[in-house]
């Protein structure tokens, strides 16, 4: 089989002339592209050309020569995070399942929420193939015969991407049963969701799927032991399973070597927001917001850079006092922010905080599942709370009300939907504490936007 | 609206391969949504008859996905992309134009039934906004002339 694949290779070298050696990275100092390394390069409807680009070496390589744990310990030597937000060991993930003769699961989590995220959209639609094979390595490392792909609604051009490419594994015996003669099966099922920003949640992931409504389950049992239809599930990012062939063709030493120790690898961000030019980028961890700047254009005409935000409408955010700290796990954690999935909005100094605070919050109340109280309630709360800011009506004691509540929220809610908002109001008062009290106390808007009427 | 035995028996027929799949009622609905477009109750019936569950529990997804209604959408579906990174480039202005030029509002049907205006929440594509979706083709980086020019073609041809 290795010797097909190399021969699909370079046939398609031979033919292909010189567009592999496109380059098409915005800045060539600072960019590093890896898991983009075949966006906008091969054709995503063509296999043979991402067989070209080194594609199921990988899964051969797995299949034939290393066994379940190898491939576990290979990734967790590399150091890989989960790329959607949390931030999770994915080695240590895959090393929670114990092996039985249950049926396991894998999920690929291809709902990109995030409403200013476009990362798992930009691999799908691109370079479908990267997700599947390593999403039959994960389901080799943990066990797993199916898998799901649970795709957005919104994003009908991935989906036909992703179920092209899958009809052209299983014709060249890449997927399906008996995957390249290794005696191992992998089966992959489409799953479209329905709209839902919930539904990226890991735990609304498997209601969503057993045909309830996408609320969210406690925790624990943890879906690694109790998950899809009860049995062990293991629910992965696309951006996560994307680079995993890759840290299996090169070692996960390979991989450990870019970005800073702790946050190894590379991570994609979709710059948005008030930038010059709004792009899709890779970078190694450990890049300042600064160069994300850079890279974005710079922040348009005559504008100051005010805040960075990561995730959307879970947001967490910096403030212009911040714009060298390096993109880290760790730093990152100290100041309650996410790394998130990758998904940043710049802010200039024309917007208003309140307003941007406003908009999210409310976002947050309409999508909130309802299921616990904290964040059902306290979005609500919250939404009510900047309505009364932007109206001039809020107090000092109202402030006070709502960094207690965004507390409770982050202590008591079941997920990261409530959970986040703890941290939104601290990374928001970390930076722009003035801001609040001017408009509350000094009913004063220094972007002249609040006190006239309701914000649309 | 009434639905007649046909049409729900086509339905019927057309979700009975779900029937044993336990992973199989969010794909029944999206049957319905795309053949009634909309999932009305005598649909929820057929669906709890054939998977054998509640109508409660289907109408319980029903009202908890955003892609689903109970009202039929319109034959021309606008969807104004009202995400982080549009909402940045003012695209709330864009869903009060599509309102007005349309005469309806944001996230309901028009009373003649012809065009649905719709409330989207990123459609993937947040380097180009604001965006909107007219008929399942997406418009990128979209002015407001260019937004009023494609939906008084709509209104010309409809």
């Amino acid at each position: 089989m290795i010797q097909e694949l190399n021969r699909i290779q370079q046939e398609v070298l031979q033919s292909v002339g010189n567009k592999f050696d496109k380059d098409l990275r915005h800045d060539k100092t600072k960019e590093l592209r890896i898991k983009l390394k075949n966006a906008y390069i091969i054709d995503p409807y063509s296999i043979d050309e991402y067989i070209a680009r080194d594609g199921y070496k990988a899964l051969h390589k797995v299949l034939f020569s290393m066994t379940p744990d190898d491939v576990i310990e290979e990734v967790k030597k590399s150091g890989l995070k989960g790329r959607s937000g949390g931030g999770f060991p994915t080695g240590m993930k895959w090393s929670f399942v114990k092996k039985s003769d249950k049926q396991h699961y894998i999920i690929m989590n291809a709902d990109e929420g995030e409403s200013a995220a476009t990362i798992d959209g930009v691999l799908m639609r691109q370079d479908p193939h990267c997700a599947i094979e390593g999403m039959i390595i994960a389901g080799f490392a943990t066990g797993a015969t199916i898998g799901y792909v649970y795709i957005r609604y919104e994003y009908p051009e991935a989906q036909r991407a992703m179920e092209h490419a899958i009809e052209q594994a299983i014709a060249k015996n890449l997927l399906g049963k008996n995957i390249m003669g290794s005696g191992v099966d992998f089966d992959i099922i489409m799953y479209r969701g329905a709209g839902a920003y919930i539904c990226g949640e890991e735990t609304s992931i498997i209601s969503s799927i057993e045909g309830l409504r996408g609320n969210s389950k406690n925790k624990p049992p943890f879906p690694a032991i109790e998950g899809l239809f009860n049995k062990p599930t293991i629910i992965n990012n696309v951006e996560t399973l994307g680079i995993v062939p890759q840290i299996l063709l090169n070692g996960g030493e390979w991989f450990a070597s870019m970005g800073v120790p702790g946050s190894e690898g590379t991570k994609v961000f979709t710059l948005t927001g008030q930038l010059k030019e709004p792009k899709t980028v890779e970078v190694p961890l450990g890049t300042t917001i600064r160069e994300l700047i850079e890279l974005g254009g710079g922040m348009r005409e005559g504008r100051q850079f005010k805040a960075f935000v990561t995730g959307s409408p879970n947001i967490t955010m910096l403030g212009p006092n911040d714009i060298d700290m390096p993109i880290q796990f760790d730093t990152f954690k100290k100041r309650q922010v996410m790394v998130g999935s990758g998904g940043t909005v710049f802010l200039d100094d024309s917007t208003c905080l309140m307003h941007f605070m406003h908009f999210n919050v409310d976002l947050l109340a309409i999508e909130s599942c309802g299921r616990c109280t904290p964040c059902r309630a306290g979005t609500r709360k919250m939404t009510q709370f900047f309505e009364k800011i932007i109206e001039g009506e809020a107090t000092m004691d109202d402030l006070q009300k709502m960094k207690d509540l965004a507390e409770h929220m982050r202590d008591a809610s079941l997920c990261g939907l409530g959970v986040a908002m703890g941290m939104t109001m601290y990374s928001a008062l970390y930076s722009f504490e003035d801001e609040f009290v001017e408009h509350i106390r000094d009913k004063h808007c220094r972007c002249g936007k609040c006190f006239n009427e309701v914000a649309a | 609206m009434e639905y007649t035995q046909e049409a729900l028996q086509t339905f019927k027929e057309a979700i009975v391969p779900y029937k044993d799949r336990p992973d199989g009622l969010l794909p029944v609905v999206h049957i319905a949504q795309e053949q009634f477009r909309c999932v009305p109750v005598a649909a929820q019936k057929v669906i709890a008859e054939v998977m054998n569950v509640s109508v409660a529990r289907v109408s319980g997804i029903v009202t908890f996905y955003d892609y689903f209604t109970m009202t039929p959408l319109g034959n021309h579906v606008i969807e104004v992309c009202v995400g982080t990174s549009c909402y940045m480039q003012e695209s709330k202005h864009l869903l009060a134009v599509a309102s007005e030029v349309l005469q309806v509002a944001p996230g309901e049907t028009r009373a003649d039934g012809e065009v649905s205006l719709r409330i989207g929440r990123c459609f993937g594509r947040c380097e180009h906004s604001p965006n909107v979706e007219i008929d399942h083709t997406m418009h990128l980086h979209v002015s407001e002339q260019e937004l009023r020019q494609y939906l008084n073609n709509l209104e010309d041809h409809s």
